[in-house]
């Protein structure tokens, strides 16, 4: 027993030799080669970016795109813990500031607006139509963190109509809360026109709780110390010319 | 006398301890000291503290009601079908945590194997209420408990068990009143890993049970959200975390390796 456990000097060796050679063709495989840009994208833009980044790849072959997409609240810590970015587009202007404050970005472009949905689970699409019942009823609820764009426009506008989110679950990005509404994990989501617009499921709609009034804009800036800047520039055009316009409105964004 | 160590591993593993130690340095080096009695008095931060400190000790003790009579199992088996038992009761240790809580979603959720039964039958739903969290933190901690008590089971001359019967204790009589006491401090070992584990558990809450402040957002994800929101009051709340967990291990040195 005490025997078998212990392995052989020769399969010592011979384990030793691979993980020197994976390591050193990782190595490799990360040093050489082509170039690459680090975008770092707001969770609402996954679809848009990842549309944009496979049109830009396809433009510059020798470019790679890496995406970092996450709540714009997680994106800026990142940033201000020195997460090495080229390109930055986040959720809400605030946000943005406080990188532009402290001198991580220069001159931030609105790209793109966005504007809240109430939206409900699959199952319940028939018995909750209004925002009245959503108040009326003991429904769980799912809302981004408050300190996310989408959380602060979400409490805002639940104060504007009285809704009561004391028990609702805060969820670290907008895709979190869309996808937890979506396999009726919860009954009520407050998320963007854009991601009701990209979701496949046959999700509510509570058009008329007038949750539209609340929006936010997306700003784009290339980071200062970006070793990459003409490459990403190259990418933050892509927002401005037809292929990106087009692909903003299909995943239902509004053009500023 | 203790034999002496080669030069190059004593290097070699204060060079480790630094590695190790380093993180945790800095951890402290950023805390806002002054500020601390004000960060740890906010709402959020003691809804979150009350709620961890409950859900975890009710988590360690569902932990030794599942785990203690796994480990008695397992002390009796040998081969694969030990080995095999042995694995699946402590997969929930080395499972990414996040892949145990969306299991739970599966089997407890409100549209789960299980949770779906429970909801129409009692109307009882365990995502996103303070059960949902003892469920979760239940699942990564038992297997510290099955562990600790089989070693300490298998450690123990069956003997003592013998002699008992053979004195007319019945096997219920001999393991309650000979075999518990004697393995008290494998019991006691599980218990306090079990509820350390319970208290630093993250991602199968956060998945499972959601994050709702003050009914299932414990410190550990009062941290994550704070990271973002309020970076003193993450690093204040992380404090208490490093030093419970701190306390835990430096007590329990002596119970779970065996003091000389």
């Amino acid at each position: 027993m005490g025997q078998q456990s212990i392995p052989s000097a020769r399969s010592m060796r011979i384990l030793l030799a691979t993980v020197t050679v994976l390591i050193a063709v990782f190595l490799n495989g990360c040093g050489s080669g082509s170039h690459s840009i680090r975008v770092f994208a707001a969770s609402s833009l996954t679809e848009v970016v990842q549309h944009l980044a496979e049109e830009y790849e396809t433009r510059y072959p020798n470019t790679d795109v890496e995406l970092n997409i996450a709540g714009s609240g997680t994106l800026v810590m990142q940033l201000q813990e020195g997460a090495d970015a080229d390109l930055v587009i986040l959720a809400s202007r605030s946000h943005m500031d406080q990188l532009r404050d402290i001198g991580l970005v220069r001159a931030p472009k609105q790209i793109a607006q966005n504007s809240l949905a109430v939206i409900v689970s699959p199952e319940l699409v028939k018995d909750i139509g209004s925002i009245d019942d959503v108040r009326r009823t003991a429904l769980q609820i799912a809302v981004c963190v408050k300190s996310s764009p989408c959380g602060a426009l979400a409490w805002a506008y639940a104060s504007s109509v009285g809704l009561d989110l004391s028990s609702a679950t805060h969820e670290s990005n907008v895709k979190a809360v869309l996808a937890k509404v979506e396999r009726d994990e919860v009954d009520v989501g407050i998320v963007y026109m854009s991601d009701l617009r990209t979701s496949r499921e046959q999700l509510g709609h509570l058009a008329n709780a007038r949750a539209d009034q609340y929006s936010t804009s997306y700003p784009l800036a290339v980071t200062t110390d970006s070793k990459a800047r003409r490459a990403a520039e190259n990418f933050a055009a892509l927002f401005a010319e037809p292929v990106g316009q087009s692909a903003l409105t299909h995943f239902g964004f509004q053009l500023p | 006398m203790t034999p002496q160590l080669p030069r190059l591993l004593r290097l070699a593993a204060f060079v480790a301890v630094a590695v190790v130690a380093a993180p945790l340095f800095s951890l402290l080096w950023r805390i806002p000291w002054s500020e601390l009695p004000r960060l740890l008095s906010t709402e959020v931060v003691v809804d979150a503290l009350f709620l961890s400190l409950v859900t975890s000790l009710v988590a360690a003790l569902l932990a030794l009601l599942i785990g203690i009579p796994i480990a008695f199992q397992l002390s009796r088996m040998t081969g694969i079908s030990a080995s095999t038992l042995r694995a699946v009761a402590t997969l929930p240790m080395v499972l990414p945590p996040v892949v145990g809580g969306a299991a739970l979603l599966f089997a407890f959720g409100r549209r789960g194997l299980i949770g779906e039964t429970l909801d129409n039958a009692a109307g009882l739903v365990l995502p996103y209420t303070p059960a949902g969290v003892v469920i979760a933190n239940a699942f990564v901690a038992t297997p510290f408990v099955v562990l600790t008590v089989e070693s300490g089971l298998r450690a123990l001359d069956p003997r003592y068990e013998l002699a008992a019967a053979s004195l007319g204790a019945s096997p219920l009589r001999s393991t309650l009143r000979v075999v518990l006491p004697m393995i008290r401090s494998s019991i006691v070992a599980g218990a306090f890993l079990a509820w350390a584990r319970a208290l630093g558990e993250f991602g199968a809450t956060i998945t499972f049970a959601g994050n709702v402040p003050g009914r299932t957002q414990t410190l550990p994800l009062a941290v994550f959200v704070a990271m973002e929101a309020d970076r003193d009051a993450a690093l204040a709340m992380s404090l208490v975390l490093v030093f419970i967990s701190l306390i835990v291990l430096v007590c329990l040195r002596d119970r779970w390796w065996p003091a000389k």
